[in-house]
Parts: structure tokens; C-alpha cells; sequence
């Protein structure tokens, strides 16, 4: 990322801002969309990013840390779409099913997110199982497999050692196995 | 090696990333990401105003004016009144006796944000509404099924609120209404039946106040709003609450005067009469004190009435809104709601707060800076009312970081440890979605050096609106520690460059000429060395207290030929147990003489006791360059290579004094009592010639032996050989390691014509079946092996010395080992042993030892036989195993790597303790951190390049916590003498990063510790291993 762009970003200057969306928007959203497995979601989770980033700029001390910066608060996103995800359904989906049974359904199905099948994809066992994960557990596999990253990148991005990146890599892939063989 | 797993994880991974739908295209983050970010940035709400709290000290005068005037208040409201005289809001007589201070202007009539439906249900989604009160412009849908709600009294859907992004079910509570009208609740008699549930009727934007769950509820429409202003409490006014629906809501940009501060009771002294019909079931204001909205602030006032200018509403509106100021200014929403006592015919409606909106939808906003003491409160949150600095506290007492203190939820108490050097702490509050973060940023003194033990501090923070620690999430961002200063020890040390006392290089006076404490503690005024008068063991150091003086310390140790002395004074501490080290960095030369007891006498400037001093002695290589020595032995002479610079000489010893010492494959002794000369026998094939090593490691002595296969074929007969070496300086011999290495493999022998497989089955319970194909195996017993010999290495074998024709093979197993089986090949002559077994899945590993005996028709020479461990060794580029209560594992981030590419490989540990936060001890060979439970080294498959890792001979103890991984990269330790490959040794040791040529390695990891205190109890030995390639 161009340091001066990241410089006139952090001082406010906007069109520097929109410029960095642009760029680092398609990859954020890949990334998120690998975690989450939900397009709408993680369209949803890389816009709040961007917010988030534009908010809380002056917050960043090391412009060479703006990539794992940004990728921290990605990842806090992910989270928090589906923790927000998860609540938004909590208390209607139970409510509304049963209202759904006893009237018309179309009212339950209104709550219900949709789900792969139904937007036309068909669920793999691994996007079920991968789901089973934590967002943390995701976040590491994504960064780790798809994205090539080393432990000590994905250390700095999270801010824990390297040895507890390994640790928790390990864990989640075996996470993932136990998800898979079950 | 490619793991198929890792592979389909990552075209899985891969196949996720790229499955958007057709309508993601290239250019999606300019079409549509880039305009929501920016409709996102100028569209939701920003911060309304900075709070106009009052001064704290100005709050806590106004809270001590109101003891004063509570206590006076039955006296001076005496006298009964007309039942038609007394407004239902409350008492006619406006009473003020408290001194009042000078009000605040009038507040101007605030905006009131409006949100999109869409901003709205992104505020929802994202957190940053939880728990807010908000303006919608958006329609409410009702709910298209009529079904029953859970309860009369618990909110109940009553529609939707569309957008774009998703609908959002809405409830709304129920309230009361009047007779006739709503649902009539099945109630005991005496309570209110008639209720009903408000509902928007027409295009006002919608109140809404979302829970900090998520769960959104309607509380009615905003009425009278002009130009997004609120209204002042005069224009709320001219609305008669009997002539407004229920569902309308006004909101008031006022002061919310509370009559009754916590704790205290306005009792008003009034007469309603005989005839006063207070209808059951419903709330009364008749003859109640009642809190007020008002234009002005009555900020030192108490009041009982609102007065002409103001708005009664209900009684707790104040506890409920005011956040516990006296007079507090905000956008308050009030609404009709049903009262069955008042001045008019029952029920009535009246004006009752429903909802604070300000602050307006947390967001970013002007940071606002707090001076506390050390610390600087930066609050972008908008909670912040006050700071106050707690100063430090005992550290070992803090395991919180973040407190309601009592349970206080409108104060949140930051504690947190740090070092004594920081003079200063930059606290960043913030919101982050549904949380809040607290980032603490300690700034050190460059002056300092790592200082003494932590120091635990804390400060409350005093909140506008009630914030839940475990709404917080907390950051402690620690600087990086300065350089520490490097003092010379052939040089005078410089003058203490610090200018706190104490702390800096103090040299150190007495008979050793350049001595000096490096002080990171601050704590040691001076220091002296002389030779100890006592009598003293050999080994180790002892810490006194001389005359139970604390401040004072006296360490004995035993050295000889020292040039100088670099101490290292610290302090360390696991949070619960402090603990000082003292680091003895000693420099020795050729002298000629025994050892000297000595003692460092510390004077310190605070008490210290001795038993929590530890002592660490060590002696850095003092020859670089090699000295070669030439050791006669029975069988040949062996070159050794002295890179100690201690060595004097290598003598010969006779063999019958030798032969009685070899029990194993090396042994060492010092026979003569004289504790500078030290003897080794071991077995030597006849074929094999030998070279030696001598060297340093962490303060031990290494003797490596390295043996060379002749490169024609040879019967090797086992032979004795043992030498002495003469050491000087004194070199105390438990600091002795030894080593073994094969710098070559075994030549081809003499094939021979191949049989039939045959089994023989070694009778220890069946467990291992030799196959032999060589013709050559006579039998096979299960033996016994000692742990040293298994050492650090995944598997070990030897001549059985009274036996030569015998090996003796071992290794440390899981313990879940089926079906084992030796194959004996003898492809070039020579037999060869492979050992192969299966684990079976869920079997809990336990570390066990095997070994057995095999026989054979001739002699064999050591290493002559080449084993190879099969089975299942670990490929990935994680290898993990449960041994009994330890999970210990080795992890590289993969399993290829280039050329001088840095290897980075990490080994944990975990002690699966049976709850979080419990400690158990354990001790062993280590040295004073974590990082020296674990050892590291490796063995090239294809190639002859092989390390095992050294330890410290002392006795440490380190506190494993449960659950909680220690884990440390590869480090390099221990000793070869490997003249082929002195190059790469030279290299390898002295590049911090761990590279190594192309070929295929298994990397191991070892712990090896004792579940105690003091190095007692039996020994718990892990290991694990990955292979690597490089290429």
C-alpha cells in the first residue's frame, strides 16, 4: 500500500480513503467471504470494515502495519456479523417457526436466513463443517491456507506469538478433521 | 511431503473465496462497496453534544447541600391543604432552602438525529445501537400472523421494519389504557385489566429503542418534531396529555430535575380527603412528589413541583433517566401514560419519561482528554465523565483487568501490571461495535532498564451511562524494552550511567580486578569479591543472608583461573512468585592451580531474601580455535579437538581399569579423586576410527566422539578404549556431557546368500517379532534401558559389551505400539534393523521405553547395524502427542523449504491441567526461562548431518499453568564433532535462524523434566517430530 495514500488517509483527506476502498476492497471481501461463506454477509462485514477503518484511522501509529491492521478489524467484523446474525435469528426463528406451523409459513420463512440451498448453491460437507468453527479458528485457516501467510504475519496481525499461532492453527485443523469425520 | 488434507483445505478455502454470485464483478468495491462505505460515513448519526455534566466537586457540594435540605423537608411542609388546591403532580409548596448555585443557561432545543431504515438496521447488525434509544424514518409493517403473545406483560411482535438489507421484527410492551378500549387481561381483581399495545398511525418517524441483545421495540411515534429540532419543555407543554395518544411521543431537549436523590425520601404532608377516588390497579400521582423537565437547570435545587415552566413526570423518572445527577440535560421522550390518582376525575393521563436518546447513536467522536494522575484519559466513547488515579497496588492481587468496582456499573475500574519504569500511560477509551475497548499504552523512562518486579496500578473511571465490564474489551500495548548497556569485561566498567540510584553496571571491589553487577533492578548500592574462607562443594552456588541482614548478600561459588566476573542482577516474576536472578558470567584462563572457593558479598538498598535468589554460574567458550590433543586408547590414538582452551593434556589409562566402567555404550569417571583430570571408556569397534571433540555448552563440558566407518567391508570385534584428560582450570565433572556421533555410514560387507524369512518372537509378552532374512539372528530377549541412554535421541543402539555379538536396541515409544516387528536385512552384509508397529486411533500415548536383545551368529561392531524406526513417523508439519497429562508437539508453518530459507519451526507444551489457572511445578535441567524446558535438534534422513539438544546440569523449576501453552522456537544447543561438516557446524551455529542444506530431516523436540520442585521424582521424558525437505 502506497504510504503516502495511508498518510493522507489517516489526516482525513477522503478521496485517499475511497482510493484505498477501492483497492483493498475486492481482497478484504474474498477474505471475509471465505470465512463467512455468506456473500451478503461478508459484503456487509468488509463495508463496516471500511467504516470502521475511515472512524478510527488516527488510531493507527504504524502505517507499515496498515495491512495487518486492517486485517484485525476485518476479522472483529466477521464476528460481529455473526454474532449480530446469530442474534437477529435467535428469538424470531424460534418464535416464527412455530408460527409458521400454525398459519401461513410465510412468515417464519421471512426471518430464516436463507440458506445455501435455497439461494442455489448446495451445502458442502466442508462448508458445514467449516461453519462449526470459530471465527477465530476460520480467520486462521483462511489467512494460513488461502492467503499463504506465515505464522509470524498472522502473529503480528492478531498480536500473539508465534508459537500460539501454531498452536491454534494446529487446533483448528484438527478441529476441522474431527468437523469433517463426523 | 504435500499433506491431502492441507490440500483440499485450501481448494476449499479457495472454491469459498471466489463463490460470489454472478452479480460480484470485477469492479465491485468502486460500483458498490465504495458508495455504501461513503452514503455509510456521511449518513450515520455523529455525536450531539459533549456532556454539560457538572464538575464532579460541584456534584458531589450539590449532593451535600440535598443531606441538609432532606432533613429539614417534613418541617417545612407542614400544614394541610385543599384536596383542590393540590395539583396531581405533586405538593403546592415549591420549596429551595439548600443554597443554590448559579444555573446553567437554558439548553437550546436539540436535534434529534432521524436514521434511514437501512442506517438503522446497519446500526442493529454491526452493534453500534445496541442499547440506545433512536429516530427512525421507516414504516412499521404489522405482523400478517395474529398469534398469541408469550404473556400480557411481556413485549409481543407487532411487525416489521423493511429495508434493504433484511426485515427486522419489532415488539412493542404493553401499556395501560382506560376502560373499554384494548385487551382485557385475565388479572387478579385489584389489578388494571384494560391494556393494550401502541401502534403507529400515520407517517411520524418511528422511537425505537433497541436492547442491548438486539431486540428492537417500538415506543411510539415522534410527534412535533420541526427540522429534526426537539422541543423545548415550553412548547411540550401547550400538549394536554388527555387529549394525545398514547403512541405519540414528544421529545424534549430539558433538564430532568430529580426530586429524590438515591437514598433520600421527599415526604409531602397533604390531605386528599374521605371521598378521594384513587382507582385500584393503577399508578397515583395524588399527593406524590413528582420529578420535573424544565427549560432551566434546578442543578442545587430540590424542588417538589415542576412550576409553571416545567413538565411533571413520574416520580423515578430521574433514577431511571438522570444518571444520577441531580439536574441532568438530555433529549428526553415522554409520553401520555394512564394514572388513577389525580386532582382530576380518575384515571387520568400524565406526562412519564419513557426514554433518553442522548447520547445519540454511539459513533466516533471528539475525543476528550482527562488528566488521572500518570495516566491520560482519551475518550472518544462519550461516557467519560471523571477520572480518578488509584496509584499502585499490589500486583500479585490483580488477576482482573477490567471492574465494576462493588458492582457499580456507572464506574469501571482499569487495573493492570506493568514495570516500575513507566512514568506515564495514555488510556484510549473507545466504542467498538457492541463493546467498548480500553488501550493502555505505558510509556517507559528511556532513562531505565527493565526495572524490578511489577507494579500494579489503577484508576475508576466515573460513566455517564452504566457500562458492564464485560462490556469492555481490554489492550495493554507494552513498549519495547530499551537497549540494555553492554559492559566490556576485559574493560574497567563505565560510572553508572543511570541517574536513578542504584541502577546501572556497579563495579564490584576485592582481589578479582574487573567484576561488575549489571543492575536491572535498581536495587544493589555496591558489591565486593573476595575468596571465601569456608570450605565449599565443587558444585552449584550458595545464597546467604550474612547475620540475617537482608539487605545484604553473600553468593559462594567455586571457580579457578577466573580473568573476570559479569553479573546480571534481575528480576523475574510468574505473577504470583518473585524471584531474583543472579547470573555469574565468568572468563577463565590457564593458571595452573586448583580451584577457589569465592564469595560476592551484594549490598543492597532494599530487603531481599536469600531464598528467593537464584544462581546461575556460566563460563563462555574460551577458544574459539581448537588445540588438538592426541588421546592414546588400546586400540588406536584419537585426535581431539580442544575448543575449550582447558585442555592440558589426554593420557592414556591401562584397560583393566577401564573395563569395569563400561557398562554402556560411553561412561566417564574421575578415578583418581585429582577433580581436573576426567576418564572415558566405552566400546570401539575394531573397524572404526574415532575422533573427538571437547567443547563448551551453556557452561558444561561436551565430549563428543565421533566414530568413522572404514570404507571396506570389515568384521569389527569390540574393543575397550578409554583415555583422560587433564583440565585446566579445574573443570567440575558433573558439568560433563557426552556425545556420540557416525560420520559415515557403514561400508558394504560381504553379501550374504538370502534365507527364508524367519520369526522369532521376543517372549516379553510377545510384543516384538523379529523377521530375519539375514540368516544371522541367534535370538531375541527383552532387556532393560537406562533413560540416559535413550538421551535426547528418538532411538538408540549399542553392543552389549559382555556380549558383543549382541545389540542392544531401544526407544521411547507411545505405549500404544501393536504388533512391532524387527526386520534383520543384511542387503550389504551388514544386518540391518527396521523397526516397524502400528498406533491404533484414540489410544492416549504414555511414554514409554522399549529395548531389546538381538543376538547374532557373529560379532558386530557398533554402528555397524543401521535401525530405522518405521511405523507412522509425522510427516506434517505439525506433530502433536498426549502424554499422559502433557500434550507436547512440534509445528512448522510447512513442510518444504528452500535453501537458506529460514526453517521455523516451533515446539509446545501443554500440561492439560484439570482447571484453568491451576500451576503445577515441575523441575529438571533447564535453565531460568520457559523456553529451556524444550529442547530442539534433528537428523538428516538422507545425509549424515545430526544434533541433539543439551541441557543445563543444574536443578531449575519453572511453574506450568494449566491449559496454557509454552511454546518456543527452534534453538540451538548442543555438540558434534563432525570434522567432514565443520563448516556447516561453524555456520549452523553461529546463524540465529535455523537453514540447512538440501535434503530430508526429521526435526525433534524434547522435554524432559520431573513433576516436582527439586529435580526428585521420576522423570517425564517428550519428544516429537516432523520431517522436512529442503531443497
Amino acid at each position: 500500500m502506497d504510504r503516502e495514500l495511508l498518510v493522507r488517509a489517516r489526516a482525513g483527506e477522503r478521496e485517499a480513503f475511497e482510493l484505498i476502498v477501492v483497492s483493498k476492497g475486492e481482497p478484504l471481501f474474498r477474505t471475509a467471504l471465505a470465512i463467512l461463506g455468506n456473500e451478503a454477509d461478508a459484503r456487509d462485514a468488509t463495508q463496516e470494515t471500511f467504516i470502521a477503518c475511515w472512524r478510527r484511522f488516527g488510531d493507527l501509529r504504524e502505517l507499515d502495519r496498515f495491512d495487518a491492521w486492517i486485517g484485525r478489524i476485518l476479522i472483529n467484523e466477521c464476528r460481529m456479523t455473526l454474532r449480530s446474525r446469530r442474534r437477529v435469528r435467535e428469538v424470531p426463528v424460534d418464535e416464527t417457526a412455530d408460527l409458521a406451523d400454525r398459519s401461513d409459513g410465510d412468515f417464519g420463512a421471512r426471518y430464516a436466513r436463507p440458506s445455501p440451498a435455497a439461494s442455489g448453491a448446495e451445502p458442502s460437507d466442508f462448508d458445514g463443517a467449516f461453519a462449526r468453527l470459530t471465527v477465530d479458528q476460520r480467520s486462521l485457516l483462511v489467512l494460513h491456507h488461502l492467503h499463504g501467510y506465515g505464522v509470524r504475519e498472522i502473529g503480528a496481525w492478531l498480536g500473539i506469538p508465534t508459537g500460539t499461532v501454531k498452536w491454534r492453527l494446529n487446533r483448528a485443523r484438527n478441529a476441522l478433521k474431527r468437523e469433517l469425520d463426523a | 511431503v504435500s499433506d491431502p488434507f492441507d490440500d483440499r483445505l485450501r481448494d476449499e478455502l479457495s472454491r469459498r473465496s471466489t463463490a460470489a454470485d454472478a452479480g460480484h464483478g470485477r469492479d465491485w468495491a468502486r460500483r458498490e462497496l465504495l458508495p455504501g462505505v461513503r452514503e455509510a460515513i456521511e449518513t450515520r448519526p455523529q455525536r450531539v453534544t459533549t456532556s454539560r455534566a457538572p464538575a464532579l466537586g460541584g456534584l458531589l457540594a450539590a449532593a451535600a447541600a440535598l443531606v441538609v435540605l432532606v432533613v429539614l423537608l417534613p418541617r417545612l411542609t407542614t400544614g394541610p391543604a385543599s384536596p383542590t388546591d393540590i395539583p396531581a403532580s405533586g405538593a403546592p409548596t415549591s420549596v429551595a432552602v439548600a443554597p443554590s448555585t448559579q444555573p446553567l443557561p437554558s439548553p437550546d432545543a436539540g436535534s434529534v438525529t432521524i436514521l434511514s431504515a437501512d442506517a438503522f438496521q446497519a446500526g442493529v447488525a454491526d452493534g453500534t445501537l445496541l442499547g440506545t434509544v433512536v429516530v427512525v424514518d421507516a414504516t412499521l409493517q404489522p405482523a400478517t400472523v395474529v398469534g398469541p403473545c408469550p404473556s400480557r406483560f411481556e413485549p409481543c411482535t407487532v411487525g416489521t421494519i423493511a429495508g434493504s438489507q433484511r426485515e427486522l421484527p419489532v415488539v412493542a410492551s404493553w401499556v395501560r389504557t382506560v376502560e373499554g378500549e384494548g385487551a382485557v387481561a385475565d388479572v387478579p381483581e385489584g389489578q388494571w385489566k384494560w391494556w393494550t399495545q401502541p401502534f403507529p398511525d400515520g407517517d411520524s418517524p418511528l422511537v425505537l429503542r433497541v436492547s442491548p441483545e438486539g431486540a428492537v421495540e417500538y415506543l411510539g411515534q415522534a410527534a412535533g418534531l420541526e427540522n429534526g429540532r426537539a422541543l423545548t419543555v415550553e412548547q411540550a407543554d401547550h400538549n394536554d396529555p388527555n387529549d394525545r395518544p398514547l403512541n405519540e411521543v414528544y421529545i424534549v431537549d430539558a433538564w430532568l430535575n430529580e426530586t429524590e436523590p438515591p437514598g433520600r425520601q421527599v415526604i409531602i404532608d397533604c390531605y386528599g380527603g374521605p371521598d378521594h377516588n384513587r382507582l385500584p390497579g393503577l399508578p397515583s400521582r395524588f399527593c406524590q412528589p413528582s420529578d420535573s423537565l424544565t427549560d432551566e437547570t434546578r442543578q442545587g435545587r430540590v424542588i417538589t413541583s415542576p412550576g409553571p415552566a416545567g413538565i411533571a413526570v413520574q416520580r423515578n423518572a430521574g433514577q431511571l433517566f438522570g444518571r444520577r445527577e441531580l439536574s441532568s440535560h438530555g433529549l428526553f421522550a415522554i409520553a401520555p401514560r394512564l394514572y388513577g390518582g389525580c386532582s382530576t376525575p380518575e384515571p387520568c393521563w400524565q406526562w412519564d419519561v419513557i426514554a433518553r436518546l442522548d447520547p445519540a447513536p454511539p459513533q466516533e467522536g471528539i475525543a476528550r482528554t482527562l488528566e488521572c494522575g500518570v495516566v491520560t484519559v482519551k475518550d472518544t466513547s462519550g461516557r467519560i465523565s471523571s477520572c480518578q488515579d488509584g496509584g499502585i497496588i499490589d500486583y500479585h492481587t490483580v488477576n482482573r483487568f477490567v471492574l465494576n468496582p462493588d458492582g457499580d456499573t456507572t464506574k469501571l475500574r482499569i487495573q493492570w501490571i506493568g514495570d516500575p519504569c513507566v512514568t506515564q500511560v495514555e488510556a484510549v477509551i473507545s466504542r467498538s461495535g457492541a463493546f467498548f475497548e480500553v488501550v493502555l499504552v505505558p510509556i517507559r523512562s528511556e532513562s531505565g532498564l527493565r526495572c524490578s518486579f511489577p507494579e500494579a496500578r489503577t484508576f475508576d473511571l466515573l460513566l455517564s451511562a452504566p457500562i458492564g465490564a464485560s462490556e469492555v474489551h481490554f489492550f495493554l500495548n507494552e513498549p519495547e524494552l530499551p537497549p540494555t548497556p553492554s559492559p566490556s569485561p576485559t574493560t574497567t566498567p563505565t560510572p553508572n550511567p543511570i541517574p536513578t540510584p542504584g541502577l546501572g553496571i556497579i563495579p564490584c571491589t576485592g582481589d578479582l580486578p574487573n567484576v561488575a553487577i549489571t543492575d536491572y533492578v535498581g536495587e544493589v548500592e555496591s558489591c565486593s569479591v573476595e575468596a571465601s574462607p569456608d570450605e565449599f562443594p565443587h558444585a552449584g552456588a550458595i545464597v546467604t543472608n550474612p547475620d540475617d541482614d537482608l539487605t545484604r548478600l553473600d553468593i559462594m561459588w567455586f571457580s579457578s583461573c577466573v580473568v573476570d566476573v559479569r553479573l546480571d542482577f534481575q528480576a523475574t516474576t510468574d505473577g504470583t512468585q518473585d524471584r531474583y536472578d543472579l547470573l555469574l558470567n565468568e572468563t577463565q584462563t590457564r593458571c595452573g592451580v586448583p580451584g577457589t572457593a569465592r564469595i560476592l558479598r551484594i549490598q543492597l538498598n532494599r530487603d531481599v531474601p536469600a531464598e528467593i535468589v537464584q544462581v546461575g554460574v556460566s563460563t563462555p567458550i574460551a577458544s574459539p580455535v581448537p588445540q588438538e590433543f592426541e588421546c592414546p586408547t588400546v586400540a588406536q590414538n584419537i585426535v581431539l579437538a580442544d575448543f575449550t582452551g582447558q585442555l592440558t593434556a589426554c593420557e592414556a589409562v591401562p584397560v583393566d581399569d577401564i573395563r569395569s566402567q563400561i557398562r554402556r555404550g560411553i561412561s566417564f569417571a574421575t578415578p583418581t579423586g585429582d577433580e581436573r583430570r576426567v576418564r572415558f571408556a566405552w566400546t570401539l569397534s575394531s573397524c572404526v576410527s574415532a575422533s573427538a571433540s571437547l567443547e563448551y555448552d551453556f557452561g558444561d563440558f561436551v565430549l563428543t566422539i565421533d566414530e568413522r566407518q572404514p570404507s571396506e567391508p570389515c568384521a569389527g570385534v569390540p574393543t575397550e578404549a578409554g583415555f583422560e584428560m587433564v583440565l585446566d582450570p579445574f573443570v567440575n565433572p558433573s558439568a560433563f556431557r557426552l556425545a556420540r556421533t557416525e560420520s559415515t555410514a557403514p561400508p558394504p560387507a560381504t553379501p550374504r546368500p538370502s534365507v527364508p524369512p524367519r520369526e522369532i518372537v521376543c517372549d516379553r509378552d510377545g510384543e516384538l517379532r523379529v523377521i530375519d532374512t539375514s540368516g544371522t539372528v541367534l535370538s531375541c530377549i527383552p532387556s532393560v534401558i537406562q533413560q540416559i541412554d535413550l538421551s535426547f535421541s528418538p532411538i538408540f543402539q549399542s553392543v552389549v559389551s559382555e556380549a558383543p555379538s549382541t545389540i542392544r536396541i531401544g526407544w521411547i515409544g507411545s505405549g500404544c505400539e501393536t504388533d512391532m516387528r524387527a526386520q534383520v536385512d543384511a542387503p550389504g552384509g551388514h544386518p540391518v534393523v527396521t523397526l516397524e508397529y502400528e498406533e491404533p486411533d484414540g489410544c492416549e500415548p504414555v511414554s514409554t521405553p522399549y529395548a531389546f536383545d538381538i543376538a547374532f551368529d557373529h560379532e558386530v561392531a557398533p554402528n555397524s547395524v543401521t535401525l530405522v524406526r518405521g511405523g507412522s513417523p509425522a510427516s506434517s508439519d505439525t506433530a502433536e502427542t498426549d502424554q499422559g497429562i502433557f500434550t507436547f508437539g512440534l509445528s512448522a508453518s510447512r513442510t518444504h523449504y528452500d535453501q537458506g530459507e529460514p526453517i521455523d519451526v516451533d515446539a509446545f507444551l501443554v500440561w492439560r491441567g484439570t482447571d484453568l489457572g491451576n500451576v503445577i511445578e515441575v523441575s529438571g535441567p533447564f535453565g531460568d526461562d520457559t523456553g529451556d524446558l524444550i529442547g530442539f535438534g534433528f537428523e538428516q534422513i538422507d545425509g549424515d548431518l545430526a544434533v541433539s539438544p543439551t541441557w543445563r546440569t543444574s536443578c531449575n523449576s519453572y511453574q506450568l499453568l494449566a491449559n496454557e501453552p509454552v511454546s518456543k522456537p527452534y534453538s540451538k544447543s548442543g555438540a558434534v564433532a563432525d570434522d567432514t561438516n565443520s563448516g556447516f557446524w561453524h555456520d549452523y551455529f553461529s546463524d540465529p535462524n535455523l537453514t540447512l542444506p538440501a535434503g530430508t530431516y526429521r526435526i525433534f523436540a524434547a522435554a524432559n523434566f520431573q513433576l516436582d520442585g527439586a529435580c526428585i521424582s521420576s522423570q517425564v521424558r517428550l519428544s516429537a517430530s516432523i520431517v522436512i525437505e529442503v531443497e
